[in-house]
């Protein structure tokens, strides 16, 4: 039986992670325009401040492998390309599911959640924070002008957030947030 | 959803196909009496890569070829870094160059097998290809006791896989290891330790799982030997030697008998042997093998295709099971299409065999990184992708811009094997019966996984995933296409 939350303690293994509260976790193309909007905010945030506490981390897409981190950590905050509002950006909360069709490359944050507690016996808090883009259909590597006015709003947002360490609590929730005016002050719990 | 068309003909279409990556359609077109006239598997590609790289500096493109595939990124990395040695006229590696990209690249075939296998496919064959649809699920694999162990050790082998890449590429989004004639850093000595600290546990897994799919597939080869198979030409690069080689190669080509097609052919000669059909209804192109034609030239790649064509494999665990598994031909090649995930466990345990050989090789501590020759104006890269071989093709005018690209994927390569293979699931299925049922929608989807295809579009922002349908009717002809936003 495989010891599911001590597989890393051997001091030096290559798959060993630090436990941290929070997880942001930005996924997109690139180079598929404003798909890219996930990645460009995690690396706008890995040049701004430290963040105490909270793990930066982006891809392409969201894999399975990804349940392991999620479970190293309290909160995990997703953040993607939307295309399904008409607000600047949206936040809410995710819910564990174990949805019954997925693609091993591309797996949704819900799916990640239900893995980290079937597989792992962690029960993490998940956010998704959608940024509205626009232009998705041919290769290219920079954002839109809309979507990164978008993603300013994001991540000043996030910012805020993480500052107040509301998201990293657990005996308390932000609820679904949507705004064309994104205000911190507007978050509540 | 069923449509009446011209001539008696029906055409039932079946979306999205799931547990696959990105999209993909089945249109199955029926004949009077009900019974599958014909099927087509359809995937949309984005051809628009190969005009994006078009300008840019040669020596960007295996950094830029990521972003055409989050799925395997290191893939067309390597490739494209394989073409880009010609370019710069390094026609032999040093070894830590040749070594490091090639732990990249067995990092990359580790982590993707095990991927496909442990998440993917253990679902159909632990419970059943008929089994109810909440079962068919990884976590309903992890919530069973009796395989509760399975899907942590997917993830944890994906995960290991997945940090040989970012030790050897740099970071996992965007790597940087491999540069035009060799690699950017080599492996330190505590990256090397962290590795083989797990190694022995990964090989124990690859065992495992590889003894699982040998075993089931021996107790139901009555019913899986007919399921989706096909006689069929095999594709792959091999070594020199004949050995199977997942990094470096010449092409071989065997039928379905055994007997060699095309051997030897270095990547350079590659458009001599190779040619590829446009059909109408498909975003993809049909690749077949020049001297048969494009009739009967087709071939399957990926790992049945590597364990056919090869003459043995080099690591002693990996050649061991190849011997067992070659008793299923009976002498001949094996051209079970369930057998690919067998084939794809010995591909598994081989390569944690040559990660262990590769981490205790003292080159990969070596300072010599690169080398150049003289330079050329045209490069072809040539590897064995985890689902089969890759082509990369560049040409570059004399301010080092790329000026033509020419790409065929793996998928393609197998782009008229999974069609036959949907024809015959179906076929089998429906026979008469007009409907589409749930034992029909699971026995397409597993006859399509056993290919491992990668149809993504790499784009996958919430809320814009579009489902393509079109309507053909019995003589190719467009009647119908919707866009599901």
């Amino acid at each position: 039986m495989i010891d599911r939350q001590g597989f890393d303690k051997a001091k030096g293994s290559c798959i060993q992670e630090r436990s941290e509260r929070c997880l942001i976790f930005g996924y997109g193309n690139p180079a598929r325009g404003d798909d890219g909007l996930g990645p460009a905010l995690i690396s706008q945030m890995e040049k701004g401040p430290e963040l105490q506490g909270v793990t930066l981390d982006s891809n392409y897409q969201l894999t399975v492998e990804d349940s392991w981190s999620i479970a190293r950590h309290d909160v995990v905050i997703f953040v993607d390309a939307d295309t399904s509002t008409d607000l600047p950006f949206y936040f809410k909360r995710v819910e564990p599911t174990s949805e019954i069709s997925f693609s091993s490359h591309s797996v949704k944050a819900e799916v990640l959640l239900g893995m980290a507690e079937s597989l792992f016996g962690k029960t993490v808090r998940g956010y998704f924070l959608g940024v509205r883009g626009y232009q998705f259909d041919m290769f290219k590597e920079d954002l839109s002008p809309e979507a990164s006015a978008n993603l300013e709003k994001a991540k000043d947002f996030l910012y805020s957030v993480l500052k107040s360490d509301k998201a990293l609590k657990f005996d308390g929730d932000l609820r679904d947030y949507a705004t064309t005016k994104p205000n911190p002050k507007e978050v509540k719990i | 959803m069923t449509t009446s068309l011209q001539q008696g003909l029906k055409r039932v279409t079946i979306e999205p196909v799931t547990r696959v990556e990105g999209h993909g359609k089945v249109s199955l077109l029926l004949d009077e009496n009900n019974n599958v006239k014909q099927a087509r598997l359809h995937i949309v590609e984005f051809r628009g890569f190969e005009r994006f790289v078009q300008g840019r500096p040669y020596w960007e493109v295996p950094v830029l070829v990521q972003r055409l595939c989050g799925i395997c990124p290191v893939s067309h990395h390597l490739c494209a870094a394989k073409a880009m040695d010609m370019i710069v006229g390094a026609d032999k590696l040093t070894p830590t160059g040749e070594k490091m990209r090639r732990l990249m690249h067995y990092g990359q075939t580790l982590q993707s097998h095990a991927l496909h296998f442990f998440h993917l496919v253990s679902p159909d064959l632990l419970f059943g290809f008929e089994s109810p649809v909440e079962k068919r699920h990884v976590i309903a694999v992890a919530t069973d006791p009796r395989f509760a162990d399975l899907a942590v050790q997917g993830v944890m082998m994906r995960k290991y896989g997945q940090e040989l890449i970012k030790a050897t590429a740099g970071k996992k989004i965007h790597g940087t290891g491999a540069i035009p004639g060799g690699i950017n850093k080599n492996l330190t000595i505590e990256e090397r330790d962290g590795f083989l600290k797990d190694l022995d546990q990964m090989m124990t897994w690859a065992e495992s799982a590889l003894k699982l799919c040998k075993d089931y597939t021996s107790e139901h080869l009555e019913e899986l030997a007919d399921f989706g198979s096909f006689p069929s030409n095999h594709l792959s690069i091999v070594r020199e030697d004949g050995a199977m080689d997942l990094y470096n190669g010449n092409l071989r080509a065997i039928d379905a008998d055994g007997n060699k097609i095309i051997d030897g052919v270095e990547p350079k000669d590659y458009a001599k042997v190779i040619q590829e059909e446009v059909r109408s209804w498909s975003y993809m192109k049909f690749p077949f093998l020049t001297k048969i034609g494009p009739k009967d030239g087709w071939y399957r790649v990926g790992p049945l295709a590597r364990v056919n064509t090869c003459d043995f494999i080099d690591t002693p665990k990996a050649e061991a099971e190849r011997k067992e598994f070659m008793e299923l031909g009976g002498g001949k090649p094996v051209n079970v299409t369930m057998a690919y995930h067998w084939a794809r466990m010995i591909e598994t345990l081989h390569s944690v065999e040559k990660i262990k050989e590769l981490l205790h090789d003292k080159d990969l501590q070596g300072e010599e990184l690169t080398t150049k020759g003289e330079r050329r104006e045209e490069g072809m890269g040539i590897l064995e992708a985890p689902r089969g071989t890759l082509f990369h093709h560049y040409k570059v005018n004399e301010d080092d811009q790329v000026v033509m690209a020419n790409l065929i994927v793996s998928t393609t390569n197998n782009n008229e094997p999974m069609n036959r293979a949907v024809q015959k699931v179906a076929a089998q299925k429906i026979n008469g019966k007009p409907e589409i049922t749930d034992p029909l929608l699971n026995n397409i989807e597993v006859a399509i996984r056993a290919y491992d295809p990668c149809l993504s579009c790499a784009t996958h922002a919430m809320g814009r995933m579009p489902l393509i349908v079109e309507l053909f009717d019995s003589n190719g002809d467009l009647m119908e296409r919707k866009v599901k936003q």
